[in-house]
């Protein structure tokens, strides 16, 4: 069957607007592949949140047990959730990690909360709910604008589609292995899409950690 | 010692058995001791495309739980390569008949004994897949130029990245030259900036894959084979990784001869090794 359209098109689009099918392909299959690669392993979602807990760990005490984190997805974006009950504050390592904060003075060294979690008073649990976004900080030391009971996080995983690729190389950190592996890549398709997400492979990872 | 190479793709009826074949039989005509696995127990098809599937005795899963005295015992001998063996998947168990640790041994022993040790993986990602790639040391990715095959490969790349088997190499297969041109492909350029993976070769579309699967020969030893030639380029470059890929694939026969004259191209795919 002869196609008016078809033979119309083909008389003037030629150099014209978007290329083929071949092009939507192309841009179709970044986008999907975005959200493809935003998954995680377990082992390493859960290496994440053991560092986290690590470092918040500093500066506040948090009940690990009740602590949710994951992917979530919306669409094309995609965000690295968090939700981690709170249960206190500790002032004197904020103090510490926090340079030119003005020293906040004569607590004495036995009432402050101490840096082990085990000192603070723990909350009872037959207390505790079943969902825990809000738990009552049941530490005496805290200070008001610290109230803040929940320490809820969304941080975005970025996703644009296409940053320009190369420029991308430079601020590469030498001595990593997986960089200059995803460095081989032709283009750096994988490079730039890679670092879009978190991912349960070392590429992606590894893109990941370049972008901070 | 040998290096052990699995050919997967996620997807299926993507050319991973085909280019088993031929990669195998490819290297055992350059001079290379090699032995075909076919991982793909309850499907086995590779013995078919070989030309073997008369001479089947022992297979996989009787090696790997002992049923014969030794993995030689189930190597089928090729007919046209003295020094090319197929070990064939069983065709009346099921995936659970084997685990990866069991291939992992398998691939040990065999790696001593034989240049290469090329295994045809089944398509998915489940035990099979993990079973395939459990013992090897290298992969390559078999990806047909279209966005289904395109992106299981790159969860594939995941997969196997996830298992610490890095540089994944890329075979692009089916490529269709014509309509790259004319925009309703994705070329060459395009898979590999999606995948940002290392290519070993890009095989065109070509009516004689049927062909020599129909006659059980593969395709590598005829010369007027637009993907036989493909196909040695990639056997070439599994030999020496520093030969060049042959990007250039040109089609045979005066039609082809026109097209390109009006087309004012060369052939190429548009892809620029560097
Ligand atoms: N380059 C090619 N040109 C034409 N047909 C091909 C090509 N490669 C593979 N085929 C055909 O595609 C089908 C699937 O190939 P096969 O190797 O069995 O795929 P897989 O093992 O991945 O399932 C077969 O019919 C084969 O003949
Ligand atoms: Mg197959």
């Amino acid at each position: 069957m002869f196609d008016i359209m078809e033979f119309l098109n083909r008389i003037f689009k030629k150099n014209g607007n978007n290329g083929g099918s071949g092009e939507e392909a192309k841009e179709r299959l970044k986008l999907v592949l975005i959200s493809d690669r935003a998954t995680v392993a377990p082992h390493v979602m859960e290496s994440l949140k053991e560092e986290l807990i690590q470092v918040i760990s500093r500066y506040m005490t948090i009940d690990t047990s009740m602590m949710e984190m994951g992917l979530e997805r919306k669409g094309k974006e995609v965000a690295l959730a968090a939700n981690i009950p709170v249960i206190g504050m500790k002032r004197n390592n904020r103090k510490e990690s926090m340079e030119g904060a003005p020293p906040i003075a004569s607590k004495p060294e036995p009432a402050k909360p101490a840096a082990k979690q085990e000192t603070v008073k723990p909350v009872p649990k037959a207390e505790k709910p079943a969902k825990p976004p809000v738990v009552k900080p049941v530490v005496e030391e805290i200070e008001e604008e610290e109230e803040k009971p929940a320490f809820k996080q969304t941080v975005p995983v970025k996703n644009e589609p296409a940053p320009p690729a190369m420029e991308q190389d430079s601020d590469e950190d030498e001595g990593d292995d997986d960089a200059s592996r995803s460095r081989k890549g032709k283009k750096g398709g994988r490079r730039y899409l890679a670092r879009t997400s978190t991912s349960n492979s070392g590429r992606r990872t590894s893109s990941s950690r370049r972008r901070s | 010692m040998g290096k052990v190479i699995v050919i997967t793709s996620g997807k299926g009826g993507v050319g991973k058995t085909t280019a088993s074949a031929n990669i195998g039989a490819g290297l055992a005509r350059e001079g290379k001791k090699v032995v075909l696995i076919d991982a793909d127990i309850g499907l086995r098809n590779l013995d078919l495309v070989m030309g073997l599937e008369n001479r089947i005795v022992f297979d996989l899963v009787d090696v790997v739980e002992k049923k014969c005295r030794s993995f030689r015992q189930a190597l089928i001998k090729d007919k046209r390569f003295a020094n090319l063996f197929l070990l064939p998947a069983a065709q009346s168990r099921d995936k659970n008949a084997v685990q990866p640790d069991q291939m992992k041994k398998l691939c040990d022993t065999l790696r001593d004994n034989f240049d290469f040790v090329i295994i045809d993986c089944p398509a998915g990602i489940e035990l099979g897949f993990q079973n395939a790639i459990a013992g090897a040391d290298e992969a390559i990715i078999v990806t047909n130029p279209e966005v289904s095959s395109v992106r299981d490969a790159d969860r594939v790349i995941g997969l196997l990245e996830a298992e610490d088997k890095t540089n994944p190499r890329l075979l692009i297969n089916r490529m269709r030259e014509n309509l790259v041109k004319k925009k309703q492909m994705l070329g060459v350029d395009a898979v590999t900036e999606i995948l940002g993976i290392d290519i070993i070769g890009i095989i065109p579309e070509d009516e004689k894959v049927l062909f020599s699967s129909n006659k059980g020969e593969p395709l590598v030893m005829d010369d007027s084979s637009r993907a036989g030639k493909a196909y040695r380029s990639v056997v070439r470059r599994l030999i020496d990784p520093n030969a060049t890929i042959e990007l250039q694939i040109e089609e045979n026969g005066l039609w082809a001869k026109l097209k390109r004259i009006f087309a004012g191209g060369n052939g190429v795919f548009g892809f620029k090794a560097q």
